[in-house]
């Protein structure tokens, strides 16, 4: 096993172990000692088996940006220099043959050093083996130094808590085909750029995560039972993962009614998830797309999916809606009638995850996984309100705040036990698998602020 | 539709005897073939989630019979022929205009450009 240093993005803090630890379960590695992740910190020591292993990884996350051979670290530069000459040299000395090129980068968190202390800095590492020529412009082998300050920049220390020194995993010979990570892939899905846009489109970093979380791989069949405009299956679909989903919106899976774009009146012809996939040349693994009621299942029994990874509906943006109850009519587009839901129950929230849950535990492969959002109004919340079924394990539970009090979950759980036919509604009658059901005025409470607001406005106009 | 999703609908109208969801049978009134780059080991992958019967009819009812054996054989794996043939009919031939009738209750689900309308009227739920 050999020690990689990764250094992390600063954002979605909450979502990177999961997604690491995900990561590291489909190719291979573990964190190298629990004492040594300090979760908001950027730098994570793993070990790994293979170079191609931290390949493979840092081609899927989205969470990290660089990946690093590490030869030595310390928390003084006294104790980096020790530990790098404690690493063996025979393994140093590949990259530093004397035909070969390389230059060393220096990477501060929260401190900005001047350049001579930069050049001060690299100059100190001359008692290492270097033989090849340095090339600033286009070096075979990039070196780094990093030096971690603390969290806080605003009062950095002199001297850093912590420094590294790596060796900058890349592809050799392509410049710009560095293994950096998904960065560069997030600009080019950006959700402006894409062809088709809902109300609701993901943002396209967290739709990745999603598909990490999910531990999704080539070959595996990926279901969205809320599919919308497709943004999620297209994270799974470069991930080599053929895709299909569902949505109750005869609309939305066709491509027709108003476009969220502004200045756009139509959805034109192709703007449907089958050309959303198609501009991404990922059209092959586009499976289908169908109209349906997800609290109805359309599938013959049986194990059918790897992942499910979905975006309910929260009744905030998106209406909730359910075939069979004579309450509303649902006005829509100027096809025929049969082509579209009548009606809408009222389907209640805390429904839409019971429904889903029961439907995760029956279809999805042994192992595979089930990732979905979950809307929570935050003064209320506790780790027992998320749902439960008992063929599901929870695997993590991460939040990205929405507003002051209200927040989503992204749920990831994983199928450990085969559906059986008893399970289906047993478990209903014990309390504590659905205390979410409190949640169901999430609606309101999201609102409650919007209206006492505009109440005490009002109020105050009137003096 | 492509013949993969078909395998794998029921329909879910209620009162059906258990099983007698499917297949749904297919009236196709326009078929499109569209090639999708080979691809072996997902094929491999789906022979066995596959009910291989329906899918046999689904084909035949297609105007596309496929050389397929009434059962794969014990090495389909390796057998690259075989799963060229497999991936062409789960992958290529698609329904654009049709409709899906459940076997039990004829009722009937439309098709519009390649896309089912599975959802049932208030009157059915």
């Amino acid at each position: 096993l050999q020690r990689y240093l990764l250094l992390l993005a600063q954002e979605h803090l909450e979502f990177r172990l999961p997604e690491i630890t995900s990561l590291l379960s489909l190719y291979g590695g573990q964190f190298s000692s629990k004492q040594e992740i300090r979760l908001n910190s950027p730098f994570w020591i793993l070990s790994i088996p293979s170079e191609e292993m931290a390949r493979s990884i840092m081609k899927r996350t989205v969470c990290a940006k660089s990946i690093f051979e590490l030869w030595g670290h310390g928390s003084s530069a006294g104790e980096l220099y020790a530990s790098l000459r404690s690493y063996p040299v025979d393994k140093m000395l590949p990259y530093l043959q004397p035909n070969s090129t390389y230059k060393v980068h220096i990477h501060t968190f929260n401190k900005t050093l001047t350049q001579a202390q930069k050049i001060q800095k690299i100059d100190a590492l001359e008692f290492l083996p270097f033989k090849g020529k340095v090339d600033l412009k286009n070096p075979e082998h990039i070196f780094w130094i990093l030096e971690d300050y603390g969290m806080d920049p605003n009062s950095a220390p002199e001297e850093p808590l912590h420094l590294y020194f790596g060796r900058w995993v890349l592809i050799l010979n392509l410049f710009q085909q560095i293994a950096h990570g998904q960065r560069e892939l997030i600009e080019s899905y950006s959700v402006k750029k894409r062809h088709f846009i809902g109300n609701t489109s993901m943002d396209a970093c967290l739709s990745f995560i999603m598909a990490n979380h999910g531990r999704v791989k080539p070959n595996d069949i990926v279901y969205d039972p809320f599919v919308g405009t497709g943004g999620l299956l297209i994270s799974s679909a470069h991930f080599g993962a053929y895709v299909c989903g569902t949505d109750i919106d005869y609309n939305t899976i066709h491509g027709l009614g108003k476009a969220s774009r502004k200045n756009q009146k139509w959805r034109g012809p192709d703007e449907n998830i089958r050309a959303n996939l198609r501009q991404y040349g990922l059209e092959k693994y586009y499976l289908d797309a169908l109209v349906s009621d997800s609290s109805r299942p359309i599938w013959r029994k049986g194990m059918l999916f790897d992942a499910i990874i979905t975006d309910p509906p929260y009744g905030v943006r998106e209406a909730t809606r359910r075939t069979g109850s004579p309450k509303e009519t649902v006005k829509s587009a100027e096809k025929s009638a049969e082509n579209h839901v009548f009606v809408s129950s009222d389907y209640h929230l805390s429904d839409i995850f019971f429904d889903l849950l029961k439907f995760a535990a029956e279809y999805l492969v042994m192992g595979g996984r089930l990732v979905y959002w979950l809307p929570v109004y935050r003064p209320e919340y506790s780790e027992e309100i998320v749902p439960h079924h008992p063929c599901l394990k929870l695997i993590s539970n991460c939040e990205q705040m929405l507003s002051s009090h209200t927040s989503r979950r992204l749920i990831t759980m994983e199928k450990a036990k085969e559906f059986k036919d008893q399970d289906q509604n047993s478990f209903l009658s014990d309390g504590q698998y659905m205390p979410y059901k409190g949640h169901n005025s999430f609606r309101e409470k999201y609102f409650s602020g919007v209206t006492k607001r505009i109440a005490k406005e009002e109020k105050d106009n009137q003096k | 539709m492509k013949l993969l999703t078909h395998n794998l609908l029921s329909s879910h109208v209620p009162g059906l005897r258990p099983g007698g969801g499917f297949p749904l049978q297919i009236q196709a009134s326009e078929v499109r073939v569209r090639p999708v780059p080979f691809n072996g080991p997902f094929v491999a992958r789906l022979v066995p989630r596959l009910r291989w019967a329906a899918l046999l009819e689904a084909a035949e009812s297609l105007g596309h019979p496929s050389s397929l054996p009434p059962e794969p054989s014990p090495d389909f794996e390796g057998d690259e022929e075989f799963l060229r043939k497999v991936h062409h009919i789960l992958l290529e031939v698609e329904v654009l205009e049709g409709v899906l009738q459940c076997p039990d209750s004829g009722r009937r689900f439309p098709i519009t450009k390649g896309i089912p309308n599975l959802l049932l009227s208030e009157e059915e739920t």
